[in-house]
Parts: C-alpha cells; sequence; structure tokens
C-alpha cells in the first residue's frame, strides 16, 4: 500500500476515526490498534514477510531483555552477536547473497579458476533494511546502557512496525519513538493540521516532482547510448530531483501521517540540495540513516578522535558501507566512495559544522559565493547520483563519457520523446522557489501564509491540492527506497 | 476533534470550488502544454461529437459498427447501405476500448435497435486502458449512469478533470469548447464514417510486441456478446486492415486470433492480404482508397450472418 494510492485513502480515515474515536480511551487499545494496521499495511505487499517482521521483533525484543538481564559482560556480549547475527544474516540473505556468489566467482575467475553458483529467485521483503536498523539500534542502545529494556510486547512491536515509518523510514530510535509509544496520546489541532500540510507537500514532492521527472530520468538512463552532452547532464539533474521528491516526499508523507495519529517522528531531510559543501549534505540527506551509522558505526571505531589517517579511514568505512546499504551492486559502493571522496576536504581542514545553519539565513537570496558553493554541490551530489542510478558501473561509465560527448544535438527539447520534460523544468522552478523561502522550516509550507487570513491560506493550499491535479504524474512509479 | 474534522470538510469543499472554477478558467484561456492532465479534444478530427449527436437521431438501423477509429474510418456506411440496402451506422470512436463498446452499446442499443452488428477488433487496443476513450466520450458529453460510474472506477485524474469540466459546462450550459475539427483531405458521411483522401504514410520502426486481451477487457467483451447475443443480434467480429510492417510487428497473431474465435465468428482481414502503402492514410489507418477494397471483402464476411440476395457483388 503506497501513501498515493486510492487503498491509502480507504485506509487511513478507517484507522483514523478508529484511533480517535473508538480506542482513544485505553493506550492499550490503541496500541493494538496501530499494531494491527500496521500489520495490515504491510500484509498488502506480501502477507507471507509479515513472519519475518514478526520474528525480527521477536528476536530484538528477547535479546534485549536478555542483555539487560545478564550479569556478566560475556553474557550480554554473547546475545548481542546473536541478535546482530541473526539480524544480519537475515538481511545479508535477501539482500546479499546473489551479489556475495556473483562477485565471488567473479573474483575467483581473476586467478583462472572456474566456479559455478545457484542464483535464488529471492524477492527482498519491502522495508528490510530498515526495520532491522530499527532493531538493532534498539538491542545495541541497551547493551550501551543508554536505555532500559521495555517488557511490552506490543509497545515494542509497534516501535519497530508503526506504519508510516515501517517501509521506508525514518530509522527511528527506540529512545525518541519508544516513550512516546509507551505515552498516552492526546490529540491537538495544531499538529493535526501539521500532520496534513506535510503530507499534501509530501505528496507534491512524489507526484508531481519526482514522477515527472523519473519519466524523463528512465527515458535518458534507460536509453545511455542514443544521447550525449546536454542530454545526459539535463537526464542526471532530473534523476537528482526524482531522488529527492521521492524521498524526502514519502518521508515529509509519513512524518505528516505520524503526525495525525500524535506521534513526532525523526527529521529525514533538511534541504540537501541546499547545501554548501558534502559535509553538509550528509547533514541534510537521510539524517536517520547517517546518525545511525554515525553512532553505531563511525563513532565505535573512533570517529575523529584519533588520527587524521583513522579519520579517514573511518570516514570512507561508513560511506562505503552506506552504499552497501542500499543495494547489493558495486554501483552503490562506488556511489558510497564517491562521497567520501568529496568529504574528504571537509575532513582534512577540519571544516567546523554547519548544518544548523541555513544558507543565507538573513538574507532572500544567497551571496555570490554561496550561489558558486551550492551550485558545486549540487554538481557533485549529481554526479555521485549517475552511479546510485546506472544499472551497472559500466553503464555509469558509459554515462559519464557521453556526458563530454557533444556530437549531436544538445538541446534535449529537441529530442520529440523529450520534448515533453520542459513541464519538469516549468515546475522545478516554482518547486525550488517555496523550498527556497521554506528553508529555515521543518517542511516548506509549515509556515507559508500562518499569518493570513483563512481563505487566503486555504486558497494557497487549495492551489496546492489544483497543482497535483493538473500535473501529477498518471505514470504512477513506486518509491525508490522501497527496493532497500 | 471537532475543530479538526469541520475545519477538513470545509477545507474540502473549498478546495473542490476552487480547484473547479481554476480547471474552468484555465482550460478555457491556457493552452493545452500548460495541463498536460486535462483532455483537449480537438487535436483528431474524429467527428465523435458530430457522430454521437447523429446516432441521438437516428433510429432502427439494420446494420451497426463498433469500435475505434479502424471502424470509423475503415467501414464506409454509404457504400455498405448501397451494396446491401441496409441502413447502416458507424459508432466508432477514437481509440475505443471493448469497455467503451460496452458502454455504448448500452446507451444505444434500444434507440438504434440493430440486426447485425460489425465489430471491428484492433488488436493493439485489447489491452489498452481506455482513458483516452473515457475522456473523449466525456468530453463529447456522453454522460449516461453508466458512463459516469466507468469513469469513477478508472481512479485516473484525466479521466476525473475532464467529467468535472463537462459536468459544469453542462449544470451551467457553457458552450463547449469541444468541437469537431475538421482538415483538408477528410470528410464526414452520414452514418459515422470519416472518409480520408490522405495517404501520408512514413516509414517508421514498430517495436515487436505481443498481444494480449486484458481482465478487464475480457469482462467487457463477455458482456457485449452476451447483450448481442440476448437480443437476438446477428455479429462478426473483424480486423481492418493493417500496414504489413505494423502486422507483423506483433508476435502472437495466431495465439490471438484463436482467442477471438472463441467468442464467435472472427475474420482477420491481415491473415488474408495486405494492402500497399498508397492504400494507408497514416501507420495504422487505411483511406479511402483501402476502404473500397477492404469494404468488398467486409461485403463478403457478411454473407455469413447476412444471407440475402441483397448482398450484391460489385
Amino acid at each position: 500500500m503506497l501513501f498515493n494510492s486510492i487503498s491509502f485513502l480507504v485506509f487511513f480515515p478507517i484507522v483514523f476515526i478508529l484511533y480517535w474515536f473508538v480506542t482513544n480511551k485505553s493506550l492499550k487499545t490503541q496500541n493494538w490498534l496501530l499494531l494491527f494496521a500496521s500489520y495490515y499495511f504491510y500484509s498488502c505487499w506480501d502477507w507471507r514477510f509479515l513472519f519475518l517482521l514478526a520474528f525480527s521483533t521477536g528476536l530484538d525484543y528477547l535479546t534485549g531483555l536478555k542483555i539487560y538481564r545478564s550479569d556478566s559482560q560475556l553474557g550480554k556480549k554473547i546475545w548481542l552477536v546473536i541478535s546482530i547475527g541473526i539480524n544480519l544474516g537475515f538481511l545479508g540473505f535477501f539482500k546479499y547473497y546473489n551479489f556475495f556468489a556473483a562477485s565471488f566467482v567473479d573474483f575467483i575467475g581473476v586467478f583462472g579458476l572456474k566456479a559455478s553458483y545457484t542464483t535464488l529467485n529471492i524477492i527482498l521483503p519491502v522495508g528490510i533494511s530498515f526495520y532491522t536498523f530499527h532493531g538493532l539500534s534498539y538491542v545495541l542502545d541497551i547493551y550501551n546502557k543508554k536505555i532500559e529494556p521495555t517488557t511490552n510486547w506490543v509497545e515494542y512491536s509497534l516501535f519497530v512496525s508503526f506504519f508510516p515509518l515501517l517501509v521506508a523510514g525514518p530509522i527511528e530510535r527506540a529512545t525518541h519513538l519508544l516513550p512516546q509509544v509507551e505515552k498516552a496520546r492526546t490529540f491537538r489541532y495544531q499538529q493535526a493540521v501539521d500532520g496534513l500540510k506535510q503530507f499534501l507537500w509530501g505528496l507534491i514532492k512524489k507526484i508531481v516532482i519526482a514522477d515527472n521527472c523519473a519519466e524523463y530520468a528512465n527515458a535518458i538512463f534507460n536509453n545511455t547510448e542514443q544521447y550525449s552532452g546536454l542530454v545526459l547532464v539535463w537526464g542526471a539533474i532530473l534523476f537528482a530531483f526524482q531522488i529527492y521528491g521521492d524521498f524526502s516526499g514519502y518521508t515529509d508523507m509519513a512524518l505528516g501521517t505520524a503526525r495525525l495519529f500524535g506521534f513526532e517522528l525523526l527529521k529525514n531531510f533538511n534541504y540537501p540540495y541546499f547545501s554548501r559543501n558534502i559535509a553538509e549534505f550528509w547533514k541534510r540527506w537521510h539524517i536517520s540513516l547517517s546518525s545511525w551509522f554515525r553512532d553505531y558505526l563511525y563513532i565505535p571505531l573512533g570517529g575523529s578522535r584519533g588520527s587524521l589517517w583513522m579519520t579517514i579511514r573511518n570516514t570512507f568505512i561508513i560511506f562505503l558501507v552506506s552504499g552497501f546499504w542500499h543495494g547489493a551492486n558495486w554501483t552503490f559502493i562506488v556511489w558510497g566512495g564517491l562521497n567520501a571522496l568529496f568529504i574528504m576536504p571537509s575532513v582534512i581542514w577540519k571544516k567546523k559544522n554547519r548544518e544548523t545553519q541555513v544558507v543565507a539565513e538573513n538574507s532572500l537570496l544567497p551571496s555570490l559565493k554561496e550561489t558558486g558553493q551550492l551550485l558545486l554541490t549540487f554538481g557533485l551530489a549529481t554526479f555521485a547520483w549517475i552511479f546510485f542510478r546506472a544499472e551497472s558501473l559500466g553503464h555509469a561509465g558509459e554515462y559519464i563519457s557521453r556526458m563530454f560527448l557533444f556530437g549531436s544535438d544538445p538541446n534535449p527539447f529537441h529530442y520529440p520523446e523529450l520534448r515533453s520534460s520542459r513541464i519538469c523544468a516549468m515546475l522545478l522552478v516554482p518547486f525550488l522557489c517555496v523550498e527556497w523561502l521554506g528553508r529555515k522550516n521543518n517542511y516548506a509550507i509549515e509556515t507559508l501564509g500562518l499569518e493570513w487570513p483563512r481563505i487566503i491560506r486555504w486558497s494557497i493550499y487549495g492551489l496546492l491540492v489544483y497543482c497535483i491535479g493538473m500535473y501529477m504524474n498518471t505514470g504512477g512509479a513506486e518509491f525508490i527506497y522501497f527496493q532497500f | 476533534m471537532k475543530q479538526f474534522l469541520k475545519a477538513s470538510a470545509g477545507f474540502g469543499v473549498f478546495a473542490l470550488i476552487l480547484y473547479t472554477c481554476l480547471l474552468v478558467l484555465n482550460k478555457r484561456f491556457l493552452p493545452q502544454r500548460l495541463m498536460p492532465n486535462t483532455f483537449k479534444y480537438d487535436t483528431a478530427s474524429d467527428f465523435t461529437a458530430t457522430r454521437l449527436h447523429e446516432a441521438d437521431s437516428t433510429e432502427n438501423v439494420d446494420l451497426l459498427i463498433l469500435g475505434s477509429s479502424h471502424a470509423y474510418r475503415g467501414y464506409d456506411t454509404e457504400f455498405l447501405a448501397k451494396q446491401t440496402g441496409l441502413k447502416t451506422f458507424n459508432l466508432g470512436t477514437s481509440a475505443q476500448t471493448l469497455k467503451q463498446t460496452e458502454i455504448l452499446l448500452e446507451h444505444y442499443i434500444s434507440r438504434l435497435n440493430p440486426k447485425y452488428v460489425v465489430l471491428d477488433i484492433y488488436p493493439a487496443l485489447l489491452d489498452n486502458d481506455g482513458i483516452e476513450s473515457m475522456c473523449q466520450l466525456l468530453s463529447v458529453e456522453v454522460l449516461t449512469k453508466n458512463m459516469v460510474y466507468e469513469a469513477l472506477c478508472t481512479f485516473d485524474i484525466r479521466v476525473y478533470n475532464t467529467l468535472l469540466y463537462t459536468l459544469v459546462n453542462k449544470l451551467f450550459h457553457f458552450s463547449s469548447d469541444f468541437k469537431d475539427k475538421s482538415i483538408p483531405g477528410e470528410k464526414y458521411v452520414k452514418g459515422g464514417y470519416v472518409r480520408s483522401y490522405i495517404a501520408e504514410y512514413e516509414d517508421a520502426p514498430f517495436p515487436a510486441s505481443s498481444l494480449k486481451i486484458s481482465e478487464e477487457q475480457e469482462i467487457s467483451f463477455t458482456r457485449i456478446i452476451s447483450m448481442l447475443k440476448e437480443r437476438n443480434i446477428k455479429y462478426i467480429m473483424l480486423q481492418a486492415p493493417l500496414p504489413k510492417e505494423r502486422y507483423s510487428s506483433y508476435l502472437n497473431n495466431d495465439e490471438l486470433d484463436n482467442t477471438l474465435k472463441g467468442f464467435g465468428n472472427y475474420y482477420n482481414f491481415n491473415k488474408e492480404k495486405s494492402l500497399p502503402r498508397s492504400f494507408f492514410m497514416d501507420q495504422s489507418h487505411i483511406n479511402a482508397k483501402g476502404v473500397y477494397l477492404y469494404n468488398k471483402y467486409v461485403l463478403e464476411k457478411l454473407r455469413t450472418i447476412y444471407q440475402s440476395t441483397n448482398l450484391s457483388r460489385n
């Protein structure tokens, strides 16, 4: 079930009404309702994998308790290893088996050895990377004595499988979400209105921006050999906005939906394309994953506390692992590596983190220097996205090399199949303006027109609804991050 | 909570009114390219409005032709009437899938009351979502109960926009901007046929593809046949000529023919003959020259359901 589907339009009001009108007297019943709704939500994709979700939940719930109750450090460690081993084992099997088998055969082939392997037709369970990381953070936090385990199985299950975040995050922390699950929620008008507004903006990002860009980005990436020069540059730019609209749009819808049930989820995006360097970009893109790797991998490895070489090594490790988390393909690993490379100037010269500082905070437009920094950062991020989108390293190589060929017509709008991609350019300009004007907020339209009369405010939201009706892409592309 | 529900409902009504106003205003004043999710009727000279208007004032025909543009461009009502003595009407509309054929047949069957039906099958439409055709029929104000229900069931924003726009036009008696457009070389013939003297076939690659009937279309197909049988209307199914290159790009023509034969008498012109390029107006449709030849073939096949000496040979 997708947030932008008719089935969600039916599912959501039913759960909302039951939640606030029928089960509102008892926290326990509300949590049961949300848990049932979440499992139903997940089963709409493939009910067979409910067992995997339930098993993973049960495993982390039990190992969390065992770690906490073990008297010895060795006992704690054993339970931790069991939890991590089984969680990563599932993830490895479903996500990486074919990749490792193929890579191994290729590798020994270099030495003249031949081997065969069986490719398994494995279906990747939706959201496995997300809920596995939820569970792992819970167990690791207990091991590191940051939290105490919950003894309420329903509350823990809801923390892992709460439907707005189940299939594509944000990757929540027990320290943040579990207390909200345990505490009675009251309906707050402003929070609910905020939720609806954020959902609306997320919907625009997904079905107007991302899906329209996807149509032409796919056309260009799938027929790389037919194009060159600026057409391929246009394709990469379209993909950059596709993935931003797709993932941050999904996140906005998830956060908005959660708000309507009285929950506040972690912020996952903070206007990443308004970053002045790649380090800042990574503080603003998929924040819940970056901070997960920072807390559970980068810091335990020593972070930036050791020598410069150690910091460089650790930075490369988390970016390569992060790339690999996205998928079993060398393209993701190279994408991670490239980002690590691009971040090096900030690591080597230890530039101060400016993630909390908004670009051109006190002015309407950025300075010339800031404009240059924004464009360079966007250019580097977009260049790296080529690897993320390409089918293989060979494809990425061909794409990049053809970008520097200027043999054929450089104007993408001269190609009949790309002529309508002008609509993307037409949509991206106002979209970026709204995002720019709202860059200090949690989401772009959070404070838009708040001080104006209701009729004007409603007209603005109505206009956004009209934009959806007029410009939504009818092709209906899936969410990119579902595959991870 | 009460305040929230009241505000949400209020905004819902406000947004719908604003949406409708913007849709009507923009549709009239903005160029089509700025409104991709609306339907522009006058892009094709298919005379649907004229045809349906004529259908509304026609009663009791002998021979009814149904199908897509291959129907209204491929079956000359004048010629067929002259040759058979049968009062003939062509109810073809652009990109008409079996779903729309069913809707139109339900709507017109009592009025037109045909004795014989020719159902033209354009194989590429058997798996089509029917959105284009649905929008077109809505835009010429085919607002039957069944049509509105089917339109709502499409869950497609283009159909909803067209439906809303047409409803507003009808409700407020606005003059419709959906007007038939005539282009040089084409002429509407009484009875629904569009005669074309154009011969602009241009070479183009036809990527290989497999044909199939979608589940939804198959359901409509079965309902159409039941409807015809219930009323004791004799019918045949025909596949009109396609350029040789296009026809051969379909990989499973034989398989499809066998499936279609399961629904009744079915004849595929392309399996028996092929026409040279000069007989086509474009890469898909025959022109008047092609129609002349093809309609002789149609007459032959009509004999299978119409056993009369009236069917003279030219």
